[in-house]
């Protein structure tokens, strides 16, 4: 490991300390913060409960008030009298603490018998608060408290008041109380206030630590071992609330919302279970027993804080139930279209057709449209519909109809209806009618768009395309234009001179007249050559061939001999303008002519390569050769030599010929490069 | 009497010779050399001292007009003023108007365009080395239409003005209260008109001319 990548450790390590430091020191942000102290108080009375070490009520003659210790907490228990006194604190989220921070014992005393009252009234009445008392009734549920395991919570029923009241582990055997569920029990202790996470929850017991609890009458042997819930008209929805638990024996039409049950009985009763949340939930058309609370709510009875278990044996009570062909018009709206919830519908079997407009598994739900009405399907029990569902399919279900309502209560004059819910049973009531068609206006759109955009690309493209194929079109006619003018009408004027001047000559000297003429002559015939060279050129597209050696070739091919002629040619057409390559390829064929005109060479030797923005090369051939010093030029009729000097006179060029009578030809010709951009015209 | 000292500068060898055949054959003429490209021409102006020079335009390195500016014009540090200048005949085959009209502003003679019938030629060296000028009302009309695209306009020349005083872009568009995006594309247009490239060009160009007065 380098020093560096130490350095960097280290570097990690301590700002990982230091904001951990900095997170440490910080004020925890959920804890209430005090805020201002308002005042000071001084309080004696007697301690009848303690909670959690943090705090702790004192009964006073005068009523019982409630304090928070600061810091340590002080050896006090029930019986205690003490005079307590500290500040009275304001909290950011409103509270008004008495924080104790002296505590001054003063002796003990026996408590006070507790008060008896009924559940109901202990819930209902404010002045009861922090004050110890004694009430009844039915253990619904035992549990460990979830905020702090050193507790057990109770729910104790009676009629319809359910009362919660915690009571501390150590003090009491928790397995007992988890054995007693249903039995009678007198619970003894002081209401308190939930604060801080429950601080919006009804008030609940804290039980003294011993004797808090008694057992009035013990739970059934079995805890399905109650009366059978009997359907009586009669009854009043008070007096099914204030029964005791009561059974029920049927088979499961569909479980949903984690604890929630629709069983179907004997003689085509159907109830609702609301399941302790402890207990295993059963799967549809699971046959079971369900012992729990009767409740009612508008569309029948209940069982709350229900607990279940699978009975022997497949039985089935009756036939499964035939689902019934509904529309959800037909579930949401009466005759005239008017919205209504169709209440006949509850607890049935129907079979819907409709539209899936969206599928939504992490809520295990998906929503059935039909003629612009919508309804979520609750999937809750049957997760293996959910990948088979795609938005846009078209789906017939049977789903279990549940409308749900608030319970019945005293308090509550008209219970409300909360809506209709469709429960799918499992994936087999699932039907696929058809599958989504491929395009969703999502995808059309995406298709539309990339279409779109191909289709602009393709247009962009042609026009470029078009640009460069016209610039090469307009390159390739300027230079046509160019070579005709520099070459053929310069030479024609050229022509009508001499042959003027020959002319004028005949009379007074007819043999210079006739030197003149026969130049003449030859300066037609090097424009002829010129002429079908650029003819040539034009029909073989050579100065537009991307591979400049197969240029050359073809550009030679025009001289139909023996001779062998060898090509090695290593610089790339791009590397050169339009106009430089028709110039080298013209100068090459010039040359090549000349070998094979004027030398009968048998080989010839093409070899050029460009280097460092130079374009070298040269033609060499093994033919008679010359003497440079007395070559024929441009006034003897010979231009070819003049021509190429010409043409590298505009392309800072290099020109020299090398050549010995009887022992062939070098010529070298060495020219500036330009790289010719696309779509550019040549020079 | 003694004969015309011609200089032939064309590039194209075949023309060099007919063109030397041709004038060769007239009695009180002689051709003194030949160039094939604008300096060379320029070159040997100074050292053959020809009488007239018969220029093509389209020549490599340095065009036909720049170097019948060079030729008829005397450089500052030249000799005498008295020593006579050689007077340039335009003989060419292509041009455009502007070209045309630069090479007589430059201080040709005379254009003649080479497709022109073969015998004129002579003729027009005569006439323009008796001091005549040498312009067709063809070539006239071209050379006219061609001066129009090289005049300046009254803001162009105040421009350019401005800037042979050594004023930069911006001061000038300040002074002439215009952006200086149009200062920019003012001096395009001017450096088009005057075919030239280039701002010094331009001014030494406009300074020659006359089109502008320090």
């Amino acid at each position: 490991m380098t020093i560096a990548s130490k350095i960097r450790m280290l570097a990690i390590l301590a700002t990982v300390l230091f904001a951990s430091a900095l997170y440490a020191l910080s004020p925890d942000p959920l804890r209430p913060q005090p805020v201002e102290t308002i005042g000071v108080f001084c309080h004696t009375g007697t301690v009848t409960t303690v909670c959690q070490n943090l705090n702790f009520v004192l009964e006073k003659p005068n009523g019982s008030l409630h304090f928070h210790f600061v810091q340590q907490p002080f050896e006090i228990g029930p019986g205690d009298v003490i005079e307590a006194s500290g500040d009275l604190i304001r909290h950011d989220n409103g509270e008004i603490h008495n924080a104790v921070h002296h505590i001054l014992r003063l002796g003990h005393t026996e408590l006070p018998a507790p008060e008896m009252v009924p559940l109901t009234e202990l819930t209902q009445r404010r002045d009861f608060l922090y004050r110890r008392l004694t009430t009844e009734g039915t253990l619904v549920l035992a549990r460990q408290d979830e905020i702090d395991a050193t507790y057990i919570q109770l729910l104790v029923k009676d009629g319809t008041t359910v009362l919660n009241a915690a009571v501390q582990i150590s003090t009491n055997q928790p397995n007992n109380l988890f054995s007693l569920l249903g039995a009678r029990i007198r619970l003894t202790g002081v209401l308190m206030k939930n604060s801080g996470a429950r601080k919006n929850i009804a008030n609940f017991l804290s039980l003294d630590p011993p004797g808090g609890f008694e057992v009035m009458r013990p739970p059934p042997a079995d805890t399905f071992d109650v009366p059978e819930l009997i359907f009586d008209s009669s009854w009043t929805p008070d007096e099914i609330v204030r029964m005791e638990p009561r059974r029920f024996n049927g088979v499961v039409m569909a479980t949903w919302g984690g604890n929630q049950l629709m069983l179907a009985g004997e003689g085509n009763h159907r109830i609702r279970a609301t399941l302790a949340r402890d207990n295993e939930r059963p799967t549809a058309g699971e046959h079971v027993a369900v012992v729990g609370f009767p409740d009612t709510d508008l569309y029948g009875l209940n069982l709350v804080y229900a607990r279940c278990k699978p009975l022997p044996g497949k039985k089935t009570i009756g036939a499964e139930p035939k689902p019934i062909d509904f529309t959800l018009r037909q579930l949401l709206t009466d005759d005239q279209g008017r919205p209504r919830i169709n209440g006949y519908s509850h607890g049935r079997l129907l079979r819907i057709k409709g539209t899936v407009l969206d599928v939504q598994p992490s809520l295990a739900l998906f929503s059935l449209n039909e003629d612009k009405l919508t309804l979520p399907v609750d999937c809750s029990s049957s997760p293996d519909a959910l990948p088979r569902l795609e938005e846009n399919a078209k789906v017939e279900v049977v789903v279990l109809a549940i409308t749900e309502t608030d319970s019945w209560r005293e308090s509550i004059v008209l219970p409300q209806t909360r809506g209709l819910k469709l429960i799918l049973r499992s994936g087999t009531d699932l039907k696929i009618l058809t599958r989504p068609p491929w395009w969703t206006p999502a995808r059309l759109t995406a298709v539309v768009i990339s279409l779109l955009v191909i289709i602009v690309l393709i247009i962009a493209a042609n026009r470029i395309i078009n640009r460069i194929m016209m610039r090469r079109k307009v390159s390739e006619r300027t230079r046509l234009a160019v070579e005709l003018h520099d070459s053929l009408s310069q030479t024609l004027a050229g022509v009508a001179c001499q042959i003027a001047a020959g002319e004028n000559a005949v009379a007074e000297d007819p043999e210079a007249a006739m030197t003149l003429l026969k130049t003449a002559e030859r300066m037609l015939e090097s424009s002829r050559t010129e002429l079908k060279n650029c003819l040539f050129d034009l029909r073989n597209d050579t100065v537009d061939d991307p591979d400049f050696a197969r240029a050359i070739a073809k550009t030679i091919s025009l001289f139909k001999s023996e001779t062998d002629i060898s090509i090695r040619f290593h610089a790339a057409r791009s590397q050169m303008t339009d106009t430089t390559a028709h110039a080298v390829l013209c100068i090459i064929r010039e040359l090549v002519a000349n070998a094979i005109r004027h030398g009968s060479a048998t080989r010839i030797r093409i070899a050029g390569a460009a280097d460092g923005g130079q374009l070298r090369f040269s033609v060499r051939d093994d033919g008679s050769g010359f003497d440079p010093k007395q070559h024929p030029g441009p006034r003897e009729g010979h231009f070819g030599l003049a021509g190429i000097r010409e043409r590298l006179a505009s392309m800072v060029g290099k020109f020299s010929i090398e050549s010995i009578p009887g022992k062939g030809t070098k010529a070298t010709i060495s020219l500036k490069l330009r790289p010719q951009r696309t779509g550019e015209t040549g020079e | 009497m003694k004969p015309i000292r011609i200089l032939l500068a064309d590039d194209h060898s075949i023309m060099r010779v007919g063109l030397a055949s041709l004038l060769s054959r007239e009695k009180d003429m002689t051709v003194v050399g030949e160039a094939e490209t604008g300096e060379e021409a320029v070159a040997k102006v100074r050292d053959l001292k020809p009488d007239v020079v018969v220029m093509d335009l389209m020549m490599p390195t340095l065009s036909g007009a720049e170097a019948t500016r060079q030729i008829t014009t005397p450089a500052a540090k030249e000799a005498s003023e008295n020593e006579p200048r050689p007077r340039v005949l335009v003989f060419t085959s292509y041009g455009t108007s502007a070209d045309l009209a630069n090479a007589v502003l430059n201080g040709a003679s005379g254009v003649l365009l080479k497709n022109a019938p073969t015998r004129d030629l002579p003729e027009a060296i005569r006439k323009v080395y008796a001091g005549e000028k040498v312009l067709s009302h063809e070539i006239q009309a071209l050379v006219n239409e061609g001066s129009s695209t090289l005049q300046l306009t009254d803001r162009q020349r105040m421009q350019l003005e401005l800037a042979a005083r050594g004023f930069t872009n911006q001061e000038i568009a300040d002074q002439l209260n215009v952006s200086l995006i149009t200062i920019k594309k003012q001096f395009s247009e001017i450096f088009a008109r005057l075919n030239v490239s280039n701002r010094s060009e331009a001014i030494g160009l406009a300074l020659q001319r006359n089109i502008i007065k320090m």
